[in-house]
């Protein structure tokens, strides 16, 4: 099991199959996002949600280690998608879509979901209070976008992925945004570049960590919904789906690497 | 590839539709013509613009109104290297320029600075790159003694009949007001994605890292829609820059432009159809070793004003001679006596309403003029 990290979890995911390591096995086994090539694992199909007690709002903590790490591929939106006739052809030689992989963990209390998205980003991260030449932050230029990431939820019938939802087929987007502070808003995409925050008050929270190149952020949201975001249940199951902008290649909007099919998201009961 | 590009074509997406559906049929479009004869790069015009425009934090390097030396790199540092714009009607792709291509922006020690008791240092800005700015190589031209030259361009926003920057934008945040063709962005729509800078082969959109937006010359807007002129044309000493309605038969931006055909727009080349015009510089005769004049050879190359400003710039200095001859020989220029500008007021068609006669003018720039 130790010689093939990552595949355990996800395969168990992948397959269906039931968990057979225990978590301290898995927390061994690690179930990083590190070093996998694009296209080496197939698209996850399931995460589970475990059922824990206590505190999980911290990336850091042990226990999410010890929790199965399921690992997503991530492809890049293709060309032909892309919103504007500019962005079509000025990127059409240009590579994009740079993280083609994040690792997510799913836990929950019977109050809240908890998603933890970790993944390799090349990416500088900025020390506290560093700043450029011009007393600005080092990543305040205008060529300069950061790393975000997002968890996807299909708000209503079969939306589109890799477009961000469709006119009649809305997706929540969990956004986080790396910066000073970090960013995460809860919002309503129908289409690339059309996200608007969900009408009512979101009780959508993250904590990231990073460290070298690879990012940790935690979301957190009560079970419950609203509106325009979908609402979870112990025992149930719903979908969910993952985008990744690498900042350090200008990635923004359309310019991205997202899952390309809707992962179930069970929770245990 | 070349599948692909056949699908993109004939595949348009709706947000590209909605891009070019913000491009309406106008009623009017305003326009302005810089004579590059009498610009003497006072820099009256960027900090008339500074002043109203850009003067909150995260503007610092926004000069929406630019004045450089030419030949030389402008600002953003090298923008003619950039890309941007169309050609063909096939966009090319664009560079974002940095920080430090924009320069500039600086803070300083004031006290050491005005009061002294820093020597050489107290000079120094106290934060920012300092080897870069908006106006770094100003009035180091070309050429070599005594027949170098240089001359003052000016830019401000083109608001162009072909919008590449509204077009490239996913957001849909900008548009051509159908009344006067002014290229105008919503902010509260802007989402920082920045594919207008990109697009922009004119490089003259600014990013509010504070706000998290992008930001352009806007034509001074609220003033045109009170009959007054932009602040850069308003404030000129120089009395050179005209505004008005392209489409205004009877104005001189009109004749300027179609009838004398002496205005003519920066890098037509780029393909975007810029609403601003320039009156490309004549310069004084080059001097022979022995002192006399050259009187065949222009001082300015010509094939770097083709550079600048395209083909027809050659015609349009050559019937501007033309004309200073005839007046020289007794007769009278209808062109010449243009942009003379005799008359204050006659440059800016019909925004001549002084912004300190209008309500709470307290906002306004306050100039008193005369005309």
């Amino acid at each position: 099991m130790s010689e093939q990290p990552t595949a355990t979890a996800e395969q168990r995911a992948s397959t269906g199959g039931q968990p057979t390591a225990t978590g301290e096995q898995r927390a061994a086994t690690g179930g990083q996002p590190t070093g996998r090539r694009a296209g080496a694992s197939p698209q996850a199909k399931r995460i589970c949600a475990a059922r824990v007690e206590g505190e999980v709002e911290d990336p850091r903590a042990k226990r999410w280690q010890r929790l199965p790490a399921v690992n997503v591929a991530l492809h890049p939106v293709p060309i032909a998608l892309q919103p504007t006739r500019y962005i079509r052809t000025a990127w059409a030689q240009r590579p994009y879509g740079m993280v083609r992989e994040l690792s997510a963990r799913a836990a929950h209390d019977g109050q809240r979901l908890h998603l933890l998205v970790e993944w390799v980003s090349p990416t500088r991260q900025i020390a506290a209070g560093e700043r450029n030449p011009y007393g600005e932050h080092p990543f305040s230029g205008p060529d300069a976008f950061p790393d975000a990431v997002a968890v996807l939820f299909p708000s209503g019938g079969d939306a589109p992925i890799e477009t961000m939802g469709a006119d009649d087929a809305a997706i929540n987007m969990w956004r986080w945004t790396a910066g000073v502070p970090d960013t995460v808003q809860s919002l309503i995409a129908r289409g690339i570049a059309t996200e608007q925050p969900v009408g009512e008050r979101s009780e959508l929270r993250a904590r990231s960590a990073g460290a070298g190149e690879r990012w940790s952020v935690l979301f957190s949201r009560p079970l419950g919904g609203g509106d325009e975001e979908p609402s979870f249940h112990p025992g149930g199951t719903g979908r969910v789906g993952f985008a990744a902008w690498c900042g350090a290649n200008q990635e923004r909007a359309g310019l991205m690497a997202a899952c390309t099919a809707w992962i179930d998201l069970e929770l245990d009961a | 590839m070349a599948g692909r590009e056949k699908q993109m074509s004939e595949s348009p997406s709706p947000v590209s539709a909605a891009s070019r559906r913000s491009v309406p049929k106008l009623a009017h479009q305003l326009a302005m013509v810089f004579d590059l004869n009498k610009c003497i790069g006072c820099q009256t015009c960027s900090v008339a613009c500074k002043v109203l425009w850009t003067r909150e934090e995260g503007m610092e390097h926004q000069w929406w109104c630019t004045v450089n030396t030419q030949p030389g790199r402008g600002t953003p540092r090298d923008w003619e290297q950039m890309g941007g714009g169309e050609r063909g009607s096939i966009p090319v792709p664009g560079h974002l320029p940095t920080r430090e291509e924009f320069g500039g922006g600086w803070d300083f020690d004031f006290q050491k600075l005005f009061y002294g008791g820093g020597g050489r240092e107290g000079l120094r800005p106290s934060s920012g790159a300092d080897d870069w700015g908006p106006n770094w190589d100003e009035d180091q031209g070309a050429g070599d003694y005594p027949n170098s030259y240089y001359f003052y361009l000016p830019r401000i926003c083109n608001h162009c009949t072909n919008p590449v920057c509204a077009e490239a934008c996913p957001a849909g945040a900008m548009h051509k007001r159908a009344e006067d063709g002014i290229v105008v962005r919503e902010e509260g729509r802007c989402r920082g994605f920045r594919f207008c800078m990109e697009a922009c082969p004119y490089k003259k959109i600014y990013w509010n890292h504070v706000n998290q937006v992008s930001q352009h010359c806007i034509f001074c807007l609220p003033r045109i829609e009170q009959g007054v002129a932009p602040a850069c044309a308003r404030q000129c000493p120089g009395r050179l820059v005209f505004t008005g309605f392209l489409d205004d038969v009877e104005g001189p931006i009109h004749k300027l432009v179609y009838e004398w055909k002496v205005a003519l727009p920066l890098h037509p080349e780029y393909g975007t159809s810029p609403n601003v015009f320039y009156v490309p510089p004549l310069a004084p005769h080059r001097l022979n070793p022995d002192g006399s004049l050259d009187t065949q050879t222009p001082r300015i190359p010509i094939e770097y004003l083709e550079r600048l400003f395209g083909p027809l710039v050659g015609g349009a200095l050559g019937r501007l001679r033309g004309e200073i001859e005839k007046v020289r020989a007794g007769a009278s220029s209808e062109m010449l006596d243009t942009l003379i500008a005799y008359k204050w007021s006659s440059l800016f068609g019909p925004f001549t309403k002084d912004p300190a006669t209008l309500a709470g003018a307290a906002a306004a720039d306050g100039a008193t003029e005369e005309a």
